[in-house]
């Protein structure tokens, strides 16, 4: 059999019971376009398992505003999140990831929840998140903790998240903060559509207040490592420096020079270490022209 | 795990409500179902496909509370309480949805496999979104494969519904009054059923009684098979049988070209994916389960992937008489003097990979008796054919065997081998039962014929006006583990070599090598459409050398009324090389677009 048992889930502590009975035999579902696929391939696991399915619990869907945070629920689907005014207008690195994710047909069951912690270090909502500076609210039998969203990934497809134990609920982002602060994605790929990235970028700025100068800037690139990558050095590089192509350049060459990328059918890792110069300035560019900054020479 | 294990936690039952096309169903489901099987086979409402089964090519597509959802991946138990819109809920043969009658009238429908899960898909776009850009919807059908149209009819037919069903009138395709059927639009004959959902593919024909069908393949390129033990398979509750190479009571081999294959492997197997067993059973799910169980013992022994290292005398035999199964030798005027009188030569190696057909419909068949009769319901290009092959397996008159072909799920030549029609007329001959088999896209990958892979090395020699005075092609094609169409094939290729040029002086050596890697058969082109990398670039280059453009160097050296081809045969009427050059060369803007 491929599952044992399948429960859809109404609310947080009848999951929790549920898991605490099951006592590891029991994992969380959402949409499961990557779950339901792995368990279809191999009929018959030796441990079956028992699927909860977590998308119509209430508390894990939706798109809030509160404060300079936006809200995000773990159960709350991609195309839900692709097609959102709030997120593409405050949180646009997230919004471009989203929208890349799949095909309509996998956007509309895949959740943002499901994408992180399945712990692929490309996936297309990962990227922007941990640009972004996202926390993910983690709760289990033991309590509630808040977590970075960095700080999820273990391994490639390993996260630090145990699904039979425990469940992220909610994802919480900090604004993009205009007029100063702006987020963008760029990604390449073999195919315009319904494919995984050779490389994705994500980037989030901020500048100064009368807006020459670069504030604080996170880059994030993947696959380039077995999580999601930041490019600290270029990160640091270019933060307090002024607004031009030379700080642009400068910073996209120190994260090429220290990313690490494997060689895979999609991209070869010379190849992808290239690109990660070319890509971190793209995203760097269209960041800026979001605050209509065009950067000096 | 073993099954007795299964056994001890057996799959609980339990019921589901939900609304399907505005009616309220409840359905008894196993807790492990996936939403497609209860739409195929517990409500029958087989409009909806299954071509991938990972969610991956969208014919499995039906509308979840409006949304497009991959129903091959969607476990059956979270549809509870839902709503699903499926092609049958889409319009009837007399009031047909705004994209049914587009779909139609503009020739968006060919094999019609695709057409129910891009029809929901649009659906629900153009409910979202009424008035879209081509653009949009080219993004919006991102999820559904189509292999036949090549999109452009289909974006089209999407943007006539849109204005249809925004109140506008669409321009429709018109014919002048009077003009004959000949380059007329017209509305394909089988296009009703497809934009229904109610063509019925082999895998949407069910009968009473049935047994499903499931391969046991070997894993490796080049073995021995020491033994097939069945014993674990036939103990679970609900496995009929499991038919081997032994059983079969007639004829062992077959082949379109040369008889070199096992209609099921009993000796050796030549290829990883190559069938050695088939598992009999209740269900489709059980078959698939029983083949993990048969135990099939192998000695490896060492295989050979690349044909020009298999052509040489010491290489892995993949066939006792030798790995080159065709040497075909084109030879025209002289070549050494068509050499010694140009001023240009060119010469290039080239390569080119194994390709799958990829059709979305995967390989489904049925058999039945009917009577004395036994008939194969089922995929094909070849019906013919295979009735021959199958009569000759069974040993059986022709006269009591009958192969209907299903609606198929396209094939551009890949359809057209003896790939599974056999197994299941061996399922029915041997258990008196129906017997179906439906293949997964994985199976279809690693078992069906593929594109020829070459190895091409080409020289050419030109006067310095651009005319070709020699032409010289060394042609290697991989054929894989068994002939299929491979003589034909690489015939072709050698007859195709120089395209539509003209040249007095050929020299063409072409292969067909067997390898232990998949059957190379028949595909869109057969031999011809690799020629052209080869050629082609060729003629750039002594056109570049010469000072002509692109078109220039082609126009010297087409093909026309009294040119003779490679093999000779002297081109009287209908040579339309020349035309189509001149067409093609009017729609360049600029003489620096020549090339």
């Amino acid at each position: 059999m491929r599952w044992q048992n399948y429960h859809v889930m109404s609310s947080v502590p009848e999951l929790l019971e549920s898991l605490g009975q099951l006592d590891g035999r029991g994992r969380v579902v959402a949409g499961g376009t990557d779950l339901i696929v792995r368990l279809k391939e191999t009929d018959m696991p030796s441990q079956p398992l028992t699927l909860l399915d977590v998308t119509r619990i209430d508390a894990m869907r939706g798109i809030k505003h509160i404060g300079d945070e936006i809200h995000i629920g773990a159960a709350t689907s991609i195309s839900e999140i692709s097609t959102s005014r709030l997120v593409g207008l405050r949180a646009r690195a997230l919004a471009q990831g989203a929208g890349w994710l799949g095909s309509p047909q996998i956007r509309t069951v895949a959740t943002i929840g499901g994408n992180v912690v399945n712990a692929l270090p490309a996936a297309d909502t990962s990227v922007p998140l941990v640009a972004l500076g996202a926390h993910a609210r983690i709760v289990s039998a033991r309590g509630e903790r808040t977590l970075p969203v960095e700080d999820l990934f273990r391994s490639v497809g390993e996260s630090v998240i145990d699904p039979t134990r425990e469940v992220v609920t909610y994802f919480i982002i900090k604004t993009d903060a205009a007029p100063c602060g702006a987020s963008a994605m760029t990604r390449m790929a073999k195919r315009k559509a319904f494919t995984l990235p050779v490389l994705s970028v994500a980037v989030r700025i901020e500048l100064d207040i009368p807006g020459d100068r670069f504030r604080a800037v996170r880059i994030v690139a993947a696959p380039v490592a077995p999580v999601p990558w930041r490019a600290k050095r270029a990160e640091e590089a270019i933060s307090g420096r002024e607004i031009s192509i030379r700080s642009i350049r400068e910073a996209a060459a120190l994260a090429s020079e220290d990313a690490k990328p494997g060689s895979s059918l999609r991209g070869g890792a010379a190849y992808r270490k290239d690109m990660v110069a070319v890509l971190v300035r793209r995203a760097l560019l269209d960041a800026l022209e979001q605050l209509d900054r065009v950067p000096h020479e | 795990m073993l099954w007795s294990n299964w056994i001890e936690c057996p799959m609980n039952e339990t019921t589901i409500t939900f609304s399907v096309n505005n009616v309220t169903r409840t359905v008894a489901v196993s807790e492990d179902a996936l939403l497609l099987e209860i739409l195929r086979d517990d409500l029958k409402l087989t409009g909806t496909k299954e071509g991938c089964g990972n969610g991956e090519c969208g014919a499995c597509t039906v509308l979840i509370d409006g949304q497009p959802v991959a129903s091959c991946i969607y476990p059956a138990k979270a549809i509870h309480g839902r709503s699903v819109e499926t092609i049958e809920g889409l319009g009837g043969q007399n009031r047909l949805h705004p994209l049914q009658s587009w779909f139609l009238k503009l020739g968006a429908i060919q094999c019609g496999f695709c057409t129910p899960g891009l029809l929901m898909t649009c659906k629900s776009f153009l409910d979202r979104n009424p008035n879209p850009t081509p653009e949009d919807v080219k993004e919006a059908i991102t999820g559904n494969l189509c292999r036949c149209t090549g999109y452009t009819k289909i974006v089209k037919a999407v943007l006539s519904a849109a204005a249809e069903l925004r109140g506008e009138t669409p321009d429709a395709p018109q014919d002048p009054p009077g003009c004959p059927p000949v380059g007329r639009s017209l509305i394909r004959v089988d296009g009703l059923p497809k934009v229904l959902g109610t063509a019925k593919f082999a895998a949407d024909i069910s009968r009473a009684d049935m047994l499903h069908a499931a391969m046991v393949v070997s894993p490796y390129p080049h073995a021995r098979i020491l033994s097939i033990d069945p014993g674990a398979a036939l103990a679970m509750s609900g496995v009929h049988s499991v038919i081997t190479g032994h059983d079969i009571p007639g004829e062992i081999l077959y082949g379109v070209n040369v008889r070199d294959q096992p209609f099921l492997a009993r000796e050796v197997v030549r290829y990883a994916g190559e069938p050695v067993a088939i598992v009999v059973a209740e269900t489709r799910r059980l078959a698939r389960l029983a083949v993990k169980e048969v135990q099939v013992t192998y000695q490896e022994l060492p295989a050979v992937f690349d044909p020009r290292v298999a052509m040489s005398p010491d290489a892995v035999k993949v066939h006792d008489n030798g790995n080159v199964l065709l040497y075909r030798k084109m030879r025209k005027g002289n070549i050494d003097k068509g050499f010694a009188e140009a001023d240009v030569v060119v010469e290039r190696s080239f390569t080119t990979q194994s390709v799958d057909h990829a059709y979305i419909e995967p390989e489904a068949a049925l058999a039945y008796w009917d009577g004395d009769m036994l008939v194969v319901e089922c995929c094909s290009q070849g019906p013919h054919y295979l009735r021959h092959e199958i009569a000759r397996m069974l040993k059986s008159p022709i006269s009591r065997i009958r192969v209907i072909q299903a609606t198929t799920g396209a094939g551009f030549g890949g359809k057209i081998d003896l790939l599974l029609q056999h197994f299941v007329a061996l399922g029915t001959y041997l258990t008196g039962r129906p017997v179906k088999m439906v293949w997964s896209r994985e199976e279809s990958l690693r078992t069906s014929t593929k594109r020829h892979a070459f190895y091409l090395q080409y020289t050419f020699g030109a006067t310095g006006d651009g005319r070709l005075t020699a032409a010289k092609a060394e042609i290697i094609g991989n054929t894989g583990a068994y002939a299929s169409f491979g003589p034909a094939v690489l015939t072709r290729s050698a007859t195709m070599a120089l395209g539509p040029y003209d040249c007095p002086n050929v020299w063409v050596d072409s292969y067909a090598v067997y390898t232990n890697t998949p059957i190379a058969g028949a595909m869109r082109g057969f031999g011809a459409p690799q020629m052209s990398p080869c050629h082609e670039p060729l003629m750039d280059e002594i056109g570049r050398k010469c000072g002509l453009s692109a078109v220039e160097v082609r126009r010297i050296n087409m093909v026309r009324p009294g040119s003779s081809t490679v093999t000779q045969q002297v081109l009287e009427t209908g040579v339309g090389a020349l035309e189509t050059l001149e067409r093609v060369s009017s729609y360049l803007p600029s003489r620096e677009m020549e090339g």
